[in-house]
């Protein structure tokens, strides 16, 4: 169900683009950014179905931001 | 000129933006971190939200008709203001994405159990979406109608449950000491007083003029939601005592207790409509902000509407993915790496920003 919901979602915004929002005639940077944010949808999905063992956007911000976070806990709540 | 906003409008947008889902989600988080002192810990963060909103005003009248990343430019240099666009602009895409998976978890966990969370998120997105396509100028018009029927219901939530309070169970505070009051003063902090420094992207729709008081109506907006939020969270402990902490949903949990003469109960309902619809309007405010960050680092038009559906899509994958670490994982997201993350992407740029305005000259108003 999700993933027909997507499809239909994905083909009639990109219908409703390509036509009323005149993504055609759009500059070169637009349509890179286009094709690179569904590109990148295109990716965490592939992660969520499991057809990808990759870094996700959270595991990137866990990465950066998990062990300060941690540090802050420890010193904030010591008892765990 | 159309989506333009008044000074009022802005109040009313910074308002739903603060209170959107914090109002049912903070109490419960709040309070198992700081116990008793939850309300004075909003009172905290509150008044460094208003800090934030003084810098904030201070450099949209400086620079009028300018948002962040654009003053930002003038003071520091394209290549580093553009690099701060981009923190802001991931710190937006997850901010929308934890607000729509919060609705799902919720609708998930507390109405329509057997219904797959990811429908929701799609659908909610859909409608989002739908919304920032409009423009700024007609959603925060119905968003002050929305806000008011919410706040409505909370006031009436809050009201009917005083039976069930007990006062006993606002003691003892700084039982532990001073650092569950700074725990909660973190986490409030990240959620939602700052995330005010976005505002400085939203600005530039209201057309500053000397007199207009609109500093002020924003520094009302942030008490306004301040007391709101104390008062829910005060609902909470008093409702709760020492398990208020772990009653997720708080003012939905609340709403459940209100049984009076057998006509006012099941009130959880309007808690349920209250929380979708704030947070609905929440994350229109966010993908909004998100959508406008994105065409200022591409330098295009603050009216082009082509990215909003890629952008939306990519929100509703990531928020569609949050799961597959757990949710041990994502409750670490959303209480602690979560105000790190506005700290360091919001918060720090727009204080390197302001402090370099000082060592700048004011620029000739035309």
């Amino acid at each position: 169900m999700m993933y027909f919901m997507l499809g239909v979602v994905f083909i009639a915004f990109l219908t409703y683009d390509l036509y009323s929002e005149k993504l055609g005639g759009a500059s070169k940077r637009v349509k890179f950014v286009y094709v690179v944010l569904l590109l990148l949808s295109a990716y965490h999905l592939s992660i969520f179905k499991g057809w990808l063992y990759s870094y996700s956007y959270y595991d990137m911000a866990n990465l950066i931001f998990g062990g300060a976070a941690e540090s802050i806990l420890a010193y904030l709540n010591p008892k765990g | 000129m159309k989506n333009m906003l008044t000074p009022n409008q802005l109040a009313v947008l910074l308002f739903v933006f603060l209170t959107g889902s914090s109002i049912i989600n903070i109490p419960a988080p709040l309070i198992f971190f700081s116990h008793n002192a939850a309300w004075i810990s909003i009172i905290c963060a509150a008044m460094l939200g208003l800090l934030v909103l003084l810098l904030i005003m201070r450099l949209a009248r400086r620079y009028p008709g300018l948002n962040f990343i654009q003053y930002s430019s003038k003071l520091i240099g394209k290549p580093i203001a553009l690099l701060l666009g981009m923190l802001i602009l991931t710190y937006l895409i997850h901010m929308a994405a934890a607000i729509v998976m919060d609705i799902a978890m919720f609708l998930n966990s507390s109405m329509m159990r057997d219904t797959d969370y990811t429908i929701f998120v799609i659908l909610i997105f859909l409608a989002v979406s739908m919304t920032i396509r409009v423009g700024v100028g007609k959603f925060a018009g119905m968003f002050g109608l929305l806000i008011l029927s919410v706040m409505i219901f909370v006031v009436f939530n809050i009201s009917l449950a005083i039976p069930g309070y007990d006062w006993h169970y606002l003691l003892p505070v700084f039982d532990e000491g001073i650092k569950p009051l700074l725990h909660g003063t973190y986490f409030i902090y990240g959620f939602p007083y700052g995330e005010i420094v976005l505002f400085a992207m939203i600005i530039p729709y209201v057309r500053l003029k000397a007199g207009d008081r609109t500093g002020r109506k924003l520094a009302f907006a942030i008490l306004l939601n301040a007391v709101f939020l104390i008062l829910v969270t005060l609902a909470t402990i008093l409702t709760f005592g020492p398990i208020a902490g772990e009653r997720k949903y708080s003012m939905f949990e609340v709403a459940r207790t209100i049984e009076i003469t057998e006509i006012f109960q099941r009130l959880e309902a309007l808690m349920g409509y209250s929380m979708i619809v704030a947070s609905f309007m929440k994350a229109s405010i966010v993908l909004f902000l998100a959508n406008i960050t994105l065409t200022q680092i591409l330098g295009l038009p603050k009216e082009n509407r082509q990215l909003i559906f890629p952008l939306a899509l990519f929100c509703t994958i990531i928020s569609i993915s949050v799961g597959i670490r757990g949710e041990a994982n994502w409750n670490f997201i959303v209480t602690s790496i979560h105000p790190l993350w506005g700290l360091i992407c919001a918060t720090i740029p727009l204080l390197l920003v302001s402090f370099v305005s000082l060592f700048r000259k004011k620029p000739k108003q035309v």
